[in-house]
């Protein structure tokens, strides 16, 4: 749910990333945490165990003069991957407005990818909303490993839907791709947003317009 | 689905906060929704990376919910949390809101909280006289234009 504080001209969004354990969801908010412009972010929270897994969640807050003459935040989330930390999942799903779903490309990992986006449509569901109705892209992360399943393979195990969502390939330990899905998934969050409302200038960006099956 | 806070309401909930702040002698008080955006804050003290306060408090709030749930109870209506020099004591608000109150040694815990729960019962009026459902952005006339131009956020060089 997007929230508008007239008072302050400020827009805030909500985007999670979601994925199986340790498919570098983490990894990406800390390279968006060290590249982006120091002006643009606050402080990175991370709540971790000692094994540096996530335990509760990692919240990056970032803002943008995107909107004109309005400060628009996007507040960054991280899920914890592991299974026994779903109920915590479902509470960083709270009021989401856009997902980034980070697949690890590892050959041995599809099976829990399949059963993460599953999750993520469990929970969805419970807080009546779908991944039909909100903003969500999939990462393709780890690319630079070894066994990693062509493209397409993991595009039809997990892309194979009524509307096929933006994919894009990633190494986020380089950053490869990192900021090519934060800048993607802040533009389909404001594009929807304006539609919802039936704003102007509420056309997708080209980037966001995919085939439909 | 969209929260909108217009200058008005923005004006009236946060005299309450500042009631709230001047009357239980707390260093902060900020109203956020159970996603963690701060709605509204009055405060005496300069805190960094409040975003990420209210973020953090939003979560643990509504962790205990659930804790709340597994032994039973409906919820847990607030949440105090007592540190050597500084507290905060956080209170659930119809509408699935959050009050945080950040309080220091001087302030009674008693009475910040007496004080948060008077307050708490006027924001929840407050809120409930908007209709928040009805009100589209176009009805009160707001345009926004997205600068395409530009990415939102770029690498720093």
């Amino acid at each position: 749910m997007a929230f508008i504080n007239f008072a302050r001209r400020e827009i805030a969004f909500k985007i999670v990333y979601y994925g199986p354990a340790l498919c570098g969801k983490t990894t990406n908010l800390e390279q968006i945490h060290m590249a982006v412009d120091p002006r643009t972010r606050g402080e990175l929270t991370m709540l971790s165990t000692q094994q540096d897994r996530t335990l509760f969640f990692d919240f990056l807050p970032l803002k943008s003069d995107v909107i004109k003459g309005f400060i628009s935040k996007f507040q960054l989330y991280t899920v914890p991957g592991q299974n026994i930390y779903n109920e915590t999942r479902k509470l960083v799903l709270r009021n989401v407005d856009g997902v980034v779903f980070v697949a690890d490309s590892q050959f041995d990992k599809m099976e829990e990818n399949l059963d993460s986006l599953a999750n993520l449509e469990s929970n969805l569901r419970l807080q009546n909303d779908s991944l039909a109705r909100l903003p969500y892209l999939l990462q393709f992360n780890k690319r630079d490993l070894p066994m990693v399943a062509p493209v397409h393979y993991i595009d039809f195990l997990l892309n194979n839907r009524e509307t096929r969502v933006p994919t894009i390939e990633a190494v986020s330990t380089e950053g490869v791709g990192v900021f090519e899905t934060l800048n993607l998934m802040s533009k389909m969050v404001m594009a929807h947003f304006m539609k919802q409302n039936n704003l102007a200038g509420s056309s997708l960006p080209d980037e966001v317009c995919v085939s439909e099956r | 689905m969209i929260f909108t806070m217009t200058i008005e309401l923005s004006l009236r909930v946060e005299r309450l906060l500042q009631q709230l702040l001047d009357r239980a002698e707390a260093r902060a008080v900020y109203l956020s929704d159970k996603g963690g955006n701060i709605i509204a804050q009055r405060t005496m003290a300069e805190y960094q990376n409040e975003e990420n306060m209210s973020a953090l408090a939003a979560g643990s709030f509504f962790a205990t919910q659930e804790l709340a749930r597994l032994i039973g109870e409906g919820g847990f209506h607030c949440v105090f949390h007592q540190g050597g020099n500084n507290s905060v004591y956080m209170q659930s608000l119809e509408g699935e809101m959050l009050m945080l109150v950040v309080f220091d040694k001087e302030s009674n815990p008693g009475l910040v909280r007496l004080y948060a729960n008077e307050t708490g019962r006027s924001v929840e009026r407050l809120l409930a006289e908007e209709d928040q459902s009805n009100q589209g952005l176009p009805a009160i006339g707001m345009e926004f234009e997205i600068n395409e131009s530009a990415q939102p956020f770029s690498q720093s060089s």
